[in-house]
């Protein structure tokens, strides 16, 4: 089911050129949630996980997350 | 409760649901092939008359009544087989820590059903027994009439099994959203 809430980690991920391991490792989550999120496959995210993750790669939350219509 | 101590106990519980599977397939299994062939059962020659003062009772014409009796047994420990192996199931994904899955709502909701179902041959034997006592019984002043009497009782039990299951549902729906929040 794909969800209107997608998530451009993978984007982010390769303009900081930074790693998938390094960064879930630095917001504190396994890899497969990492994975989870990567694939907007996840029903929800903490403001702690979001706030994290901007922090790492120096971004804003709109910069992750996108809003497309069914 | 600790965590430890549930898991011994689930562990014996989960033991002694093999041990009810067990014995309910040797009774299913007695049971099956004396309603199949009724005429067994008469060479174990069990007569039954009792003579007190105003009422006699005596049991005859065995063959008649064994294959229906046997019967009703038959299904009534088929369904105890059922839940055996359904209990079973839940408490081996107990040990497992598999708690919060949609298999075990399954299974409860089929507890639920089956321990309705339970009151139909339990129905039928307290029928069939109270009308063997009443046409062998003799009395010498009242008159009896027999009455379907249901077990409400289990009907009411299994009804709350099934409500407990559709709870159970919302909690597992509840462990999976709160597996996909990260």
């Amino acid at each position: 089911m794909i969800l209107p809430i997608i998530v451009n980690l993978d984007v982010m991920i390769a303009k900081r050129k930074v790693s998938s391991k390094d960064l879930a490792e630095k917001i504190g989550i396994t890899q497969a949630n990492l994975s989870v999120l990567k694939t907007s496959k996840a029903k929800a995210i903490r403001f702690s996980t979001l706030e994290a993750i901007c922090k790492y790669l120096n971004c804003q939350p709109g910069d992750i997350l996108e809003y497309v219509e069914e | 409760m600790t965590k430890e101590r549930f898991k011994k106990i689930n562990r014996f519980i989960y033991g002694l649901s093999n041990l009810w599977i067990v014995v309910s397939a040797i009774g299913l299994l007695f049971f099956s092939i004396f309603s199949i062939f009724p005429k067994l059962f008469d060479k174990i020659n069990l007569n039954l008359s009792i003579e007190l003062p105003g009422i006699s009772f005596i049991l005859k014409e065995v063959s008649e009544i064994n294959s229906y009796y046997f019967l009703i047994l038959t299904l009534n420990i088929l369904i105890f087989l059922l839940l055996g192996i359904f209990f079973r199931k839940i408490f081996k994904n107990i040990k497992d820590e598999k708690i919060f899955i949609k298999e075990n709502f399954n299974y409860l909701k089929s507890i639920g059903l089956l321990t309705i179902a339970s009151t139909i041959p339990y129905t039928m034997f307290n029928y069939n027994n109270a009308k063997i006592i009443l046409e062998n019984l003799k009395f010498h002043t009242s008159d009896f009439s027999l009455n379907i009497k249901l077990n409400f009782e289990l009907v009411i039990l299994g009804i709350i099994i099934i409500i407990f299951a559709e709870i159970f549902k919302y909690a597992v729906e509840l462990r999976e959203e709160n597996d996909l929040t990260i």
